[in-house]
């Protein structure tokens, strides 16, 4: 499982820090980080990562706007996306998966289940 | 009376005269109204037996015949009409629409049948029909001259120029035109032009008759009109207009007879349609056939003259003979003109003359005499020399029935004969009578309509006929024409005196006499038009004097019974009657009183005689009535009181001949009165209690009254006060009816939806609604409606949309009450603009979301960076491990300061934390704020250059310095390094005024950096909560996007003002006032 490459979007540099740790440390995933939506759909054209861990509230371009753009680019469109955000209802599930989100994780995420999670949305295992 | 034959030929509209026959009222309202619509003249009937009065009175054009009548029916009555042999065509009118009904009306002589209900259409095209049967089979244009009348289009011309003739007018001109040579009595005129019903006095037919004539004489023609005096009016012959054409004149040139007669003019047929020449002819000769039957006759007459002047000549004229040969004259006299021979009449006339009894026969009067009668052999052996005038009187002469019954009484059997031929072809039935001795028996037996009575005849002479007749009361109507010979004053004078009616002169002339005749006969129906409402008069009359008869017993039995006695006292004899009920009321059996005034006197008690006498004195003198009260004394003893009325009767000479009069007794009221005036002292008094009591309650109403009109004007106060407040209401009021119209719009409705109260009312509800809600808006007010309560709330406040008047929707919130009145359920909705609460509710949801987010992010840098220190998955020196320990701790600081600062504005703003105001040194408070900043100044290589103030500012010197130090840890924060950050304060005048009159001072403090900038869209919402120019901001400069916020919640607390002016790249300058001690 090593070889998985995910791309974490997100405003606060320390949530992407601590992301990165989580993930490497506990999956051994290689992980990208982006400050913005802006960086984000760039690095993810650029690395195709396997994942995108995307957080919801930013400046300037929120997570909804970036699932967009992300959908919008046939170089970006495949791959899965799943939110990072504070607020989850159930019917927010709903309306994620309906606008073709993998899925939704809360803030904030449990740091040793964190790569469990994204794995069993995505169907990989881990070892 | 018979009946006469319709005079006028049967035209269309006017001058027509109908009779209806219906019972039904309705029925004959409306063909009356149909029918006179038409211009005809309508009579109606309601029975068949007062239909068969007016049948036989008057002359109709048509009749109008219901089927089934009372007293007589319709079958029946066309019956009798027809077997009197009277043509008047006759409509019968049924409801039952039978073949055989038909069948039976039409045997019995009705003309047509028409069934009810009837179109009116249908009915005056019959009526029409009807007439055109009678009459011509096309209307031609009545003309006469130069003078035109058409009556299909109903208008009459002169010369071509139209006459503005009124309807009457109209219809006096075509009835001359249509019987141009009749002579018309007003009576005449009348029955033709009016109906019965309506009939005006002869004055009016004068009247129209003015109105006609002078309306002719405008349009040139001046005496179209004749008076025929004595009988009536006619057109005046045109022959005698010679300047009417040539043409006519040519025609009409041979006089009367051409006139009348000459059947090539065309014209003349027109004018007279029911010219007759033939019978005229006929007529003629039979007059020569009477001639020539008493031609023999005549000669002998002349013989006796003959015989008269040669015995005179030798003086041997006896007076037998005298007197046989006067009398012959004046047969000869009244006759021969008569045939034609004028001048043989004239002849005759001076025969007569001579032989007078009173003149006195000399040698010269024999002489005459023989000249006379040579000359009237002479006359008698030629041809007549004028032929009679007969025929003046358009009357088409009828043999079919009978006109009027005539008795001619002449004891020249040439006269009789010459009025039989005459008249016989009128319609006038004559019997004739030559010997006035059986006079009465042939009255009697033959019961004439009319009388014509000669002067002078052997035994019986006229006069004395006229007389015996008009003393009998049966015959005393009976018209009484006389022919004469002499038309004298004296011989006419005595012939009116004895009651004749109307006279014709010798010789006959016909259109004279006919025309007499006829005109006499109208006036006869007349006045039997008049006695009959005479005779209407007298019944109600006699019945008047009959009533009045017993009224008079009633009032003597009614004066008894009031106990009212009369006294009756003639002055010649001093004698007194007394009624039995005098007699009584002073106490006398009835029959007692012996009439003297002393036995009077002496029942009057003694001290009131005097002025009894005295009263009766004055009376007299005065010629007034008499009125006097006085006590009498009883035979018992007793004493009454009597009140007695009366009057005196004078002489012509003013003496008093009697007096009469009344007394009754009235000690009944005297006791009354007496009683009366007992209680009247204690009356005054209850009425003085009553009146205080009245007072009493009259100031009670009027409180009452005043409480009402009190609690009436709160009412009004309160109307006006609720509608007032309805009015002023910031909530939208509105009122609907069951219809859901707008009945109500409160000022309120109108500020929040932009309608004006008067573009609202009247309309739909779903005027205020959006579209989509309007469907189930009103089936929930319906079902609201439907509920049983009769006024409720319809429930909790209920959250909708409402739509501004320019399209835009809003969030409101509405309650609906209803109130269900007797007549109506009224609709009532309160509504509220809710857009603010709305914008409020999403703000905090903002806020809390924003403020969940802004704690969620350094708790999850904390917990994960915990969760992997603690999983022991990293060693504790790694990087990886001092990295999350570091994270860990700048996160946990950073959610204290996040949680101080959220529960800091959140405080002041909410006014749970109090400014602790003092009197605070400007410069104190900047000194203190650098020293807290220099630290941070330093460590981020800013300078910071500080121009202080020494004023007195009244403020929480904490909050103050709060304020700097956010502001300087902005500056610094977003200064490069060696920049400089300067911080300043100056003394500023306000535009404001303060209550000690001067203007406000304040201080201003500025805070200034060379920054990066504020975009300009962010000026103002940086001093909102969490909005950071970037939001990357509050990790970089620790920051918690609550700072602005907190200074501008305390700034605005101090009542000072903050804003920021910047330019990208250059830097921004934070500005905030504060008032000093002095000015605040």
């Amino acid at each position: 499982m090593a070889n998985k490459k995910i791309l974490v979007i997100d405003n606060e540099e320390y949530i992407q820090e601590v992301t990165k740790i989580c993930l490497e440390t506990v999956a051994g995933w290689e992980v990208l980080t982006a400050g913005s939506g802006e960086e984000g759909i760039a690095k993810a054209e650029a690395y195709q990562p396997d994942a995108i861990l995307l957080d919801v509230m930013m400046p300037d371009m929120d997570g909804f706007a970036t699932f967009d753009r992300l959908q919008a680019h046939r170089a970006t469109q495949t791959i899965p996306v799943i939110l990072l955000t504070a607020k989850i209802q159930p019917s927010d599930r709903r309306r994620y998966a309906q606008k073709g989100m993998t899925a939704a994780i809360a803030k904030p995420f449990e740091p040793l289940e964190l790569a469990g999670q994204i794995a069993a949305a995505l169907g990989w295992s881990l070892e | 009376m018979p009946h006469a034959p319709c005079p006028m030929p049967h035209a269309k509209g006017r001058s027509m005269k109908f009779l209806v026959v219906e019972d039904d009222e309705f029925t004959a309202q409306t063909i009356t109204s149909i029918l006179t619509n038409q211009n005809y003249v309508v009579e109606v009937a309601s029975d068949g037996e007062s239909a068969w009065d007016l049948v036989e009175t008057f002359d109709y054009d048509l009749i109008i015949l219901d089927l089934i009548l009372p007293k007589l029916d319709g079958i029946s009555l066309c019956h009798q009409i027809r077997s009197k042999g009277l043509k008047t065509p006759i409509l019968l009118l049924s409801g039952r629409d039978s073949s055989h009904d038909k069948a039976i009306g039409l045997d019995a002589g009705a003309d047509d049948y028409l069934v009810k209900p009837f179109d009116s259409e249908e009915l005056v095209a019959r009526v029409r029909a009807l007439l055109r049967r009678g009459g011509l089979a096309s209307q031609p244009v009545l003309a006469w001259g130069e003078l035109k009348l058409d009556p299909s289009s109903c208008e009459a011309t002169y010369a071509q120029k139209p006459l503005a003739l009124t309807p009457k007018e109209y219809a006096l001109l075509e009835l001359f035109l249509r019987n141009s040579n009749r002579v018309f009595s007003c009576g005449t005129i009348l029955d033709h032009l009016w109906s019965y019903e309506d009939t005006p006095g002869e004055e009016a037919v004068r009247t129209h008759i003015k109105g006609l004539r002078q309306k002719l004489k405008a349009a040139g023609k001046s005496d179209l009109i004749e008076t025929v005096y004595g009988i009536g009016y006619r057109l005046k012959p045109l022959e005698e207009r010679g300047r009417w054409g040539d043409g006519e004149r040519g025609r009409g040139g041979d006089g009367e007879q051409g006139r009348k007669s000459n059947p090539k003019s065309k014209l003349r047929q027109a004018q007279l349609p029911i010219q007759n020449p033939k019978s005229q002819e006929q007529t003629l000769s039979a007059i020569a056939g009477v001639w020539h039957k008493y031609k023999g006759r005549v000669a002998e007459q002349i013989n006796v003259l003959e015989q008269a002047s040669q015995a005179l000549s030798t003086n041997t004229l006896s007076e037998e003979l005298r007197d046989a040969a006067r009398k012959e004259a004046h047969t000869l006299a009244g006759s021969l003109g008569t045939f034609g021979f004028a001048n043989g009449s004239q002849l005759a006339k001076e025969i007569e003359n001579l032989l007078k009894v009173d003149r006195h026969l000399t040698p010269t009067t024999a002489i005459a005499l023989h000249d006379l009668v040579l000359a009237l052999r002479r006359e008698t052996q030629g041809e007549a020399v004028d032929r009679p005038s007969l025929l003046a009187v358009d009357r088409e002469p009828n043999t079919t029935h009978t006109e009027a019954h005539l008795l001619a009484v002449d004891d020249d059997p040439k006269i009789l004969a010459v009025l039989e031929t005459l008249l016989n072809p009128w319609g006038f039935k004559v019997t004739t009578l030559d010997d006035p001795r059986r006079f009465q028996e042939t009255l009697a037996a033959t019961s004439p309509d009319l009388l014509i009575l000669d002067i002078e005849m052997p035994h019986v002479n006229g006069i004395e006929l006229c007389q015996s007749v008009r003393n009998d009361p049966r015959w005393s109507d009976l018209p009484i024409l006389f022919l004469t010979v002499h038309n004298d004053a004296e011989i006419l004078e005595r012939v009116f005196s004895v009651g004749a009616d109307d006279f014709v002169s010798k010789p006959i002339v016909g259109p004279e006499l006919v025309t007499r005749i006829i005109n006499r006969l109208d006036r006869v129906k007349l006045l039997r038009r008049a006695a009959q409402r005479q005779l209407e008069r007298d019944r109600v009359s006699s019945q008047s004097i009959e009533s009045l008869r017993s009224s008079e017993e009633r009032l003597r039995w009614a004066l008894e019974a009031a106990g009212i006695g009369i006294w009756d006292w003639d002055l010649a004899t001093d004698k007194i009657i007394w009624s039995e009920g005098h007699e009584r009321l002073f106490g006398l059996a009835p029959g007692t009183f012996d009439g003297t005034y002393e036995t009077f006197n002496n029942c009057v008690l003694p001290e009131d005689r005097a002025a009894l006498t005295e009263a009766a004195n004055v009376a007299r003198q005065e010629q007034k009535e008499y009125c006097h009260e006085f006590r009498v004394v009883w035979p018992d003893g007793s004493i009454h009181w009597i009140e007695r009325r009366g009057r005196f009767f004078y002489s012509t000479t003013g003496e008093p001949l009697r007096m009469l009069g009344t007394v009754r007794d009235i000690s009944a009221r005297k006791l009354a009165e007496a009683e009366l005036k007992k209680s009247k002292n204690g009356l005054e008094l209850r009425v003085a209690e009553r009146t205080a009591e009245l007072i009493k309650v009259n100031e009670q109403l009027r409180s009452e009254l005043n409480e009402r009109q009190r609690t009436q004007e709160a009412l009004r106060h309160s109307q006006a006060l609720f509608a007032g407040i309805v009015e002023i209401a910031e909530d939208a009021i509105i009122s609907i009816d069951s219809h859901q119209r707008i009945t109500l719009f409160n000022q309120g409705a109108e500020k929040i939806f932009g309608y004006s109260a008067a573009e609202a009312i009247g309309q739909p509800l779903d005027l205020l609604l959006p579209a989509r809600f309007s469907a189930p808006h009103r089936q929930h007010v319906d079902e609201f409606g439907r509920s049983p309560s009769p006024a409720r709330r319809m429930g909790e406040r209920r959250e909708i949309y409402g739509c501004h008047q320019d399209g835009t929707e809003f969030p409101a919130e509405a309650t609906i009450s209803k109130l269900n009145l007797p007549e109506e359920t009224i609709y009532t909705v309160y509504l509220r603009d809710i857009s603010d609460r709305k914008q409020i509710d999403r703000m905090k949801d903002e806020f809390i979301s924003v403020v969940s987010h802004e704690l969620r992010t350094p708790l999850t840098s904390i917990h994960g960076s915990l969760g992997m220190l603690a999983s022991g998955l990293l060693p504790p020196d790694s990087e990886q491990a001092k990295r999350l320990l570091k994270i860990a701790t700048d996160s946990t600081e950073r959610l204290v300061r996040l949680i101080n600062d959220v529960l800091d504005i959140e405080r002041i703003e909410s006014g749970k934390v109090k400014m602790a105001k003092e009197t605070c040194n400007v410069a104190s408070l900047i000194e203190e704020a650098v020293n807290v900043m220099q630290p941070l100044a330093n460590k981020a290589g800013v300078n910071l250059v500080v121009s202080s103030l020494n004023a007195e500012i009244w403020a929480d010197p904490d909050r103050i310095v709060q304020t700097l130090t956010n502001l300087l840890s902005n500056a610094i924060k977003f200064s490069p390094t060696g920049a400089t950050v300067w911080l300043s304060a100056s003394a500023n005048k306000t535009d404001s005024v303060s209550l000690a009159g001067a203007n406000r001072q304040e201080i201003l403090f500025q805070v200034r950096d060379r920054g990066r900038g504020i975009p300009a869209d962010k000026l103002e919402s940086i001093f909102e909560r969490f909005q950071q120019v970037d939001s990357s901001d509050s990790r970089k400069h620790e920051g918690t996007g609550l700072g602005l916020a907190i200074c501008r919640s305390i700034v605005q607390q101090h009542g000072g003002r903050i804003w920021v002016e910047s330019a990208l790249d250059e830097g921004s300058t934070f500005y905030f006032t504060l008032p000093t001690v002095h000015g605040s």
